[in-house]
């Protein structure tokens, strides 16, 4: 049930945005000064990383960044939940880490799926970029999973999609766009790798918001006692989510013998560490 | 969660009391921390030596109408190139090095692939941090009618390049810029002139000049210039009202 309901805001939100993306360039045009006004900027405005470096390099509070309280305030209660259920990155990120059959993979994405430590690569990023921000450099903005996503699918994808030649849906191009291109599918091909690869290493505002999250009230928990260790829950997970309250066996053994693999049989120990 | 059969995972409130105090942190060790402390603070000097090299190209980054003053501008702008993509002439384009390397991906208006659209203030409106300020065509103010502030948004200035310009260097007749221009009334203007042509013939022509009161800045000339590659006129950003009101 929250599954499905998780998805279809994905898909839900996913569209959306696209379509306001593509928005910016179905525009009537003709008519330059009475035309309804175009909220083409709304999905930014619900970006705290964007209101805070903003805020410290800008010196000044932007209103529009205002909005991103809703998203920020619920954060320190309910988790990252913006991650799975509203960023358009993030959903992409995770549809194509699911591109690869599950069944073909399944070993591996136990192995995936644990906590690594080059995870911790998005604090480092948040932390230098703030430090920066604080001195009126404002690169780490540039990362920001919206701005990626805007920058790069708007700016050399769609372009590249919708030529003026082939389509009647023209879109402009860009000066040097390759780059961005090039650049942003390597990110996405780093799913079929590691699933939400850039989420769980690189994504500044993941970071933010993990932090906004360490005192959360809502959080997945696992009873041990009914737990047999088989797993499943690693294979299923695409934020790689080490439960809480006695995580998955490092190196366990799974009962199950399609997961079982070739990992080592060794005592099963708690793993300490959690994907946050 | 639907995946484990033994329904052993469930979301619940107020976990931390049952947590184990290693398990509820970010895993950043203090000296990561501290490393990615000093690349930031080393990033900033860095990028700033290098703003002094921009010196030789910021005459050409032209920016947005609405545009905070650059050091704003660049701290506020998240390159997210909404604007570029709102544009409807497709003049802004993201900066490579135009405007140094703290300025790559920003929006410059780029006259020769398109003009800055009198009427249009759309890249102001769909800004989303504040780095170009809202405007209304009105405060704009490229629009003649009722009204019109005394004191337009300027992006810069035309500059004419005699050594370029048909009428200026070619003895040949062209006003296609005093065509194009947008203003009203129009920021060029032409000056009757007798000149010597490569046959050593006299004879008389119009040559144009920019009216620096009036130029704001659009490139509409630089677009229209019918010379190939360097064009005959340019758009600058020098004389851009952002540089005196902010």
């Amino acid at each position: 049930m929250v599954t499905r309901l998780r998805r279809l805001s994905q898909i839900v939100i996913f569209i959306s945005f696209v379509g306001l993306l593509l928005r910016t360039k179905l525009f009537d045009f003709s008519d330059t000064i009475n035309r309804p006004s175009f909220p083409g900027n709304f999905f930014f405005k619900l970006d705290p990383l964007l209101a805070l470096t903003n805020a410290v390099a800008g010196h000044a509070v932007y209103y529009g960044l205002l909005w991103s309280l809703v998203v920020l305030i619920p954060t320190f209660l309910l988790g990252r939940f913006f991650c799975g259920w509203i960023c358009p990155l993030g959903s992409l990120n995770q549809f194509l880490g699911g591109i690869r059959s599950e069944s073909g993979r399944r070993r591996t994405l136990i192995a995936a799926n644990r906590y690594k430590k080059w995870q911790a690569t998005k604090y480092l990023l948040l932390i230098a970029g703030f430090v920066a921000a604080l001195c009126r450099i404002n690169m780490v903005s540039w990362i920001d999973p919206f701005s990626l996503l805007v920058r790069s699918a708007g700016l050399s994808i769609l372009p590249a999609a919708a030529s003026k030649k082939y389509y009647v849906v023209c879109q402009p191009h860009y000066w040097l766009s390759v780059l961005l291109c090039v650049a942003f599918l390597a990110l996405l091909a780093m799913n079929l790798c590691v699933t939400r690869f850039w989420c769980r290493a690189l994504c500044p505002l993941g970071a933010l918001l993990g932090m906004a999250s360490r005192w959360s009230l809502v959080g997945l928990h696992k009873d041990a006692a009914t737990c047999n260790r088989c797993n499943r829950c690693l294979i299923a997970c695409q934020g790689g989510d080490d439960p809480i309250g006695g995580a998955m066996a490092e190196g366990g053994v799974s009962p199950l013998p399609e997961l079982r693999g070739g990992m080592p049989a060794r005592k099963p120990a708690i793993s300490l560490l959690s994907y946050r | 969660m639907e995946a484990c059969p033994h329904g052993s995972l469930q979301f619940r409130f107020f976990r931390i009391a049952e947590t184990p105090p290693e398990i509820a942190g970010t895993n950043l060790t203090r000296r990561n921390a501290l490393f990615a402390l000093v690349t930031g603070l080393a990033a900033v000097p860095l990028l700033g030596a290098e703003n002094v090299l921009r010196k030789k190209s910021v005459e050409r980054a032209i920016r947005p109408p609405g545009a905070l003053s650059e050091r704003d501008f660049l701290s506020r702008c998240i390159r997210c190139g909404e604007c570029m993509r709102v544009c409807p002439n497709d003049a802004l384009q993201p900066a490579f090095t135009e405007a140094g390397l703290n300025g790559l991906w920003s929006p410059v208006v780029t006259p020769k692939i398109g003009y800055c659209e009198p009427s249009c203030v759309l890249c102001s409106e769909v800004c989303p941090t504040g780095a170009i300020q809202e405007l209304t065509p009105h405060r704009k103010g490229w629009v003649a009618g009722d009204g019109v502030p005394d004191t337009p948004v300027r992006l810069g200035t035309a500059v004419y390049d005699r050594g370029i310009c048909l009428p200026w260097a070619k003895a040949t007749d062209c006003v296609v810029c005093v065509e194009w221009c947008p203003v009203a009334p129009k920021a060029i203007y032409v000056e009757d002139a007798r000149v010597v042509d490569a046959e050593g013939k006299s004879r008389m022509l119009k040559q144009p000049h920019v009216d620096l009161n009036r130029c704001v800045g659009c490139g509409a000339c630089e677009y229209a210039c019918p010379i190939q590659g360097q064009p005959g006129i340019y758009g600058t950003s020098s004389g851009e009202t952002r540089s005196i009101h902010s």
